[in-house]
């Protein structure tokens, strides 16, 4: 197991390079450049503070292939973007650019753990990742443990009661839910249990006259001192966005668990224990449940990223202070070190989600060997 | 832009408000200076008239300073939450521009003078606004030079080649300010920041270096507590220059200015650090949410004879919501006391504010227009009818304004001035004097395009002439209020035989090199033959002038797309008024200017004011000293004195 995952990871390092390559070509070669996005702030440069910015960065005001590879470089850290000409591969202090700066290489760009700064905010990127990750990570994963339980227990029901007045109510919802616009649900429950009921929040993640700026060095002190304030304060501000994601996520999941238990249970093995005289829920539990489980598996495991890019539309919707909602900032702004920042994490982390997955297929499913 | 109006960013302002975002707010319906017959009952006749004499007159003064605005003594304590739509992107002044920018400077960065809710200039640190009445504004005899004085980085391309005098500013500031940080504040800082801002290493302003760079004197007494300065040309935008907000020189002064756009005042926790102003100070700054916490520091006050006091609140929160119906239903829910970045297509969803809260709808400086783009080309990219005057003003006799607005916002209440002037109500240097209004009159229009040779030959209801049809591509961001307002312009225009073919465009105001040259509905590019958005104004009239009407602001190859001037008007008679405008330092001409320049706007119709927009606030009631703002100050232009009643 442990060489598979070893070989698995070094197999990931060039699709993980092509991603990114790939991704910072297409962005470079879109309409308008860099140089665009600063402008669009209004801010007033002089041709002369536009070309010294751009070398900053490496960037270039060409779209040709080789204008990429620079810009590419610059922002890899491959190239020293000081410098001129052929002196762009060396560093400050003499060596290649691209070595750690122990070695005497660089220190800019992403080999040496930089990713740049923010067009639009002019923030270090890893810093504005950084502090979204914490509001994405409390949605997510509250959202997906639930939808996921809870799908897992209606599709099983479901399909163990196939046709029951359940089922057949379970069917329906399960449509109604999934048809539903996020962005829609979500505004009609922000109306219902906001401004109507006054039983909830209607966005946010505390409540903004207590507590200091979400994701703030403040805020993480004030949690400290009243963490159980803060406990309580976060869960009602978590239930409309987590109900949202739940209802229109559940859907799918249970469906799919309702067909792999209803194929499971018309299974043999299903029969031959039913036969033995089991009970129902032995029958249930220990011998259909587990293998069902098993296609269940990839679409969790599929899910996975979603815990860190965010549910973008939710996240806009309840002012949700998380990574898809930086994602579409970013978009917007043509931020484009940001959305390569985003982008290069994401990627990471869709390509290890699958790694999970296989590695959780031969823990759920012992017939399943990796040599 | 900022609290202290730079000059020349209606630019800016023009972008947000077409984007659909009011980047300002609104004004007091009952203030002296608001309403169109002020102006109008000063009226100065022709700019010829006006001598200088004559121009510091007491009705003119009366125009632009000496506010009625006194804020009642308050309580202190209390939290108030401020709540945005759009989020802050930038905390130094210098670097962003933006409603959503500028509410939270307002509370943390000042200048010498501020803009009051009537619409006056009022001394904040200053202890007086200087005019030239009282020789705080000295005007220089005659011209000097074509060059300024031994300024060698002055870009004179940027300037109308007439030479105008200069002149002298006698500034002054209020004793004992300090920074947050307990540093001494004075004048010092403004000329610290004038340096920045003209620093070589620069990477950008939003406000570009124009006036600055002809200041060639300025020289600060030794105790800081005044100073005199000098500019070498007249300029007409000098109290919205010297009104911008200082910039600590003892903090400003150990980040590279190369790297101050990223390091000073970003978005992030570093700005806790910085020290800052004015009422407030940073407590915690995160992208979605700001606190701010009293200034303990701040000895000021804004206004006439004020009295300087710390804030009377103990702490303000400005919430950045991601959608604005999201923030609708958190003012409904009683969870923000102020919000704010709204129009008066809102107002209707506003209303239903719980006890203990009120919307308000009130006029604004900015006003929604319909633009014809006189490029003439082809259709599409200028139509060709649209270079005839006569067609122009044909289309203008076809639009039902009233019922225009109406439709759009059903059940809001129509603005009270009759639209017309391409000044926003409320303004000092709005006329109504000799203005050309086109009335509603389908029928004249018809005769008129009859009589331009445009006529429906084929029956179709559509008029031709040389095989070209009346049909015009209109262009708008997208934004609901325009699309409905698309809709009702083509019905409109159908019933005199013209086609108006309603496009969306979110990119439409994207930049010259964003976009490729055919891309169709560019504002740049000059890919449409009409549009609409509207125009943000300022006290400053050239800023809310030049950038728009003036022949060399019109995007080209050769400027690089830079200007706003979309309509493509070149008019040597807006040009010359605008270019005396540019080097005139007496308000009392420039008001002069100001009535000339409404008159050949109207006479030329670049551009047609379909109606004036206003500004919707949710507010929470037992808020006191609120003054709403309709100026780029923005309501938070006298935060200091805000204060929560009992009750």
């Amino acid at each position: 197991m442990v060489r598979f995952i070893i070989r698995r990871l070094i197999g990931l390092i060039p699709i993980f390079l092509g991603v990114i390559v790939i991704s910072f070509a297409l962005m470079q070669a879109a309409p308008g450049g860099p140089e665009n996005a600063i402008l669009g702030q209004q801010r007033r440069m002089t041709p002369q503070q536009i070309d010294s910015w751009l070398s900053r960065w490496c960037l270039q005001r060409e779209d040709d292939i080789f204008a990429i590879a620079v810009e590419f470089g610059g922002w890899s850290g491959i190239l020293n973007c000081n410098n001129e000409g052929f002196d762009r591969f060396l560093s400050e202090q003499g060596g290649l650019n691209f070595l750690p700066a122990f070695l005497g290489g660089g220190s800019n760009g992403l080999l040496h753990g930089d990713l740049g700064s923010s067009i639009n905010t002019a923030r270090p990127v890893a810093e504005m990742i950084g502090e979204r990750v914490p509001g994405t990570l409390i949605l997510t994963i509250t959202a997906l443990v639930l939808w996921v339980s809870v799908a897992i227990a209606v599709g099983v029901y479901a399909a163990v009661r196939r046709y029951s007045v359940f089922d057949h109510s379970m069917t329906f919802f399960s449509y109604v839910f999934y048809s539903l616009p996020t962005f829609w649900l979500g505004l009609m429950l922000i109306f219902l249990f906001g401004p109507l009921l006054g039983w909830l929040p209607t966005g946010g993640v505390v409540n903004a006259r207590d507590w200091p700026a979400f994701g703030s060095p403040q805020f993480w002190g004030a949690v400290a001192n009243r963490p159980l304030d803060a406990i309580v304060d976060i869960g009602r501000h978590l239930v409309l966005p987590v109900l949202t994601l739940v209802a229109v996520n559940i859907a799918a999941d249970s469906r799919f668990v309702r067909a792999s238990m209803l194929e499971t249970l018309n299974q043999d093995y299903v029969r031959t224990a039913k036969a033995k005289g089991l009970s129902q829920r032995a029958v249930v539990g220990k011998h259909a449940f587990r293998n069902a489980l098993l296609p269940l598996v990839t679409n969790v495991a599929l899910s996975l990223p979603f815990l860190f890019s965010g549910a973008v539309v939710t996240e806009t919707i309840f002012s949700w202070p998380g990574m898809g909602r930086l994602f579409i900032e970013a978009l917007g702004d043509r931020d484009y070190f940001l959305l390569m920042g985003i982008i290069l994490v994401t990627s990471m982390i869709i390509l290890l989600a699958n790694l999970i997955a296989d590695v959780v297929y031969a823990v759920v499913d012992p017939r399943i060997r990796y040599t | 832009m900022h609290k202290r109006v730079f000059a020349p960013l209606a630019i800016v302002m023009l972008i947000m408000a077409a984007c659909g975002q009011p980047t300002q707010s609104t004004g007091e319906s009952e203030a002296p200076s608001d309403g169109a017959s002020e102006p109008a009952s000063a009226s100065p006749g022709s700019s010829g008239e006006a001598s200088p004499a004559a121009s510091q007159s007491q009705e003119i003064d009366d125009l632009l300073f000496g506010s009625a605005y006194v804020a009642e003594e308050g309580t202190a304590g209390g939290t108030v939450v401020i709540a945005d739509w759009q989020a802050a992107e930038q905390l130094n002044p210098y670097y962003s521009s933006g409603f959503k920018n500028t509410q939270v400077f307002a509370s943390t960065m000042l200048g010498l003078y501020s803009v009051s809710n009537d619409g006056k200039w009022v001394p904040d640190f200053a202890q007086t606004v200087p005019t030239i009445a009282d020789g705080g504004v000295v005007l220089d005899e005659e011209a000097e030079t074509a060059e300024c004085p031994a300024l060698e980085h002055i870009d004179y391309s940027l300037y109308p080649e007439e030479l105008t005098p200069g002149f002298t500013v006698n500034l002054d500031i209020k004793p004992d300010l300090t920074w947050s940080d307990g540093e001494p504040l004075d004048l010092n800082d403004l000329l610290y920041t004038m340096n920045w801002i003209l620093d070589p290493e620069q990477t950008g302003l939003v406000a570009g270096t124009t006036g600055w760079d002809i200041i060639d004197s300025f020289e600060v007494a030794d105790d800081g507590l005044s100073a005199t300065v000098h500019f070498c040309r007249g300029y007409a935008g000098f109290y919205a220059l010297l009104a911008s907000p200082l910039l600590p020189e003892h903090y400003m002064s150990e980040i590279p200015v190369a790297e101050a756009s990223e390091t000073s005042y970003p978005v992030g926790p570093t700005t806790v650090e910085a020290p800052v102003s004015g009422p407030f100070q940073y407590d915690s700054v995160a992208p979605d949410q700001i606190n701010l916490v009293r200034n303990e520091s701040y000895n000021s006050c804004v206004g006439d004879g004020c009295t300087p006091h710390p804030a009377y609140l103990d702490s303000i929160v400005y919430r950045f919501y991601a959608d604005k119906d999201a923030m609708i239903a958190g003012f409904l829910a009683g969870e923000i006391d102020v919000a704010t970045d709204l129009l008066q297509g809102d107002f209707a969803a506003m209303e239903a504010a719980p006890e203990g809260f009120e919307a308000t709808i009130d006029t604004a400086w900015e006003y929604e227009h319909f633009d014809f783009n006189q490029l003439g080309e082809t259709p599409g990219k200028g139509h060709p009818a649209l270079a005839d005057p006569a067609v122009r003003a044909a289309v203008a006799q076809a639009i039902d304004k009233t019922a225009l607005y109406e439709a759009v916002y059903p059940g809001t209440p129509l603005p009270d001035a009759e639209p017309c002037s391409p000044v926003a109500p409320g303004l000092y240097y709005r006329s109504e004097e000799g203005l050309t209004c086109i009335e509603y009159d389908p029928e004249a229009a018809s005769a008129a395009l009859e009589a331009s040779g445009w006529v429906d030959e084929d029956g179709d209801g559509i008029r031709e002439q040389d095989g070209e049809t009346l049909s015009f591509l209109h262009c708008h961001t997208g934004a609901p209020f325009r699309q409905d307002a698309g809709d009702v312009l083509a019905q409109q225009f159908l019933a005199v035989g013209i086609e108006l073919i309603n496009t969306a465009e979110p990119t439409i105001f994207d930049g010259w090199n964003d976009v490729d040259p055919d891309q169709t509905c560019n504002l740049s590019r000059g890919t449409y033959d009409t549009t609409e958005f509207a125009w943000v104004q300022t006290l400053d009239i050239f800023g809310s002038f030049y950038y728009s009407y003036h022949s060399s602001q019109i995007p080209t190859e050769e400027n690089d797309g830079n200007g706003s001037n979309y309509s493509r008007l070149n008019s040597p008679d807006m040009d010359e008024a605008l270019n005396t405008l540019f080097g005139t330092t007496d308000p009392g001409e420039v008001y002069a200017l100001a009535a000339e320049l409404q008159q050949i706007h109207t006479e030329l119709q670049p551009e047609v004011v379909l109606y004036y927009r206003s500004g919707v606030r949710g507010l929470n009631s037992s808020l006191s000293n609120f003054a709403r703002n309709p100026g780029t100050s923005s309501d938070m232009w006298n935060v200091a004195d805000w204060y929560l009643a009992e009750g």
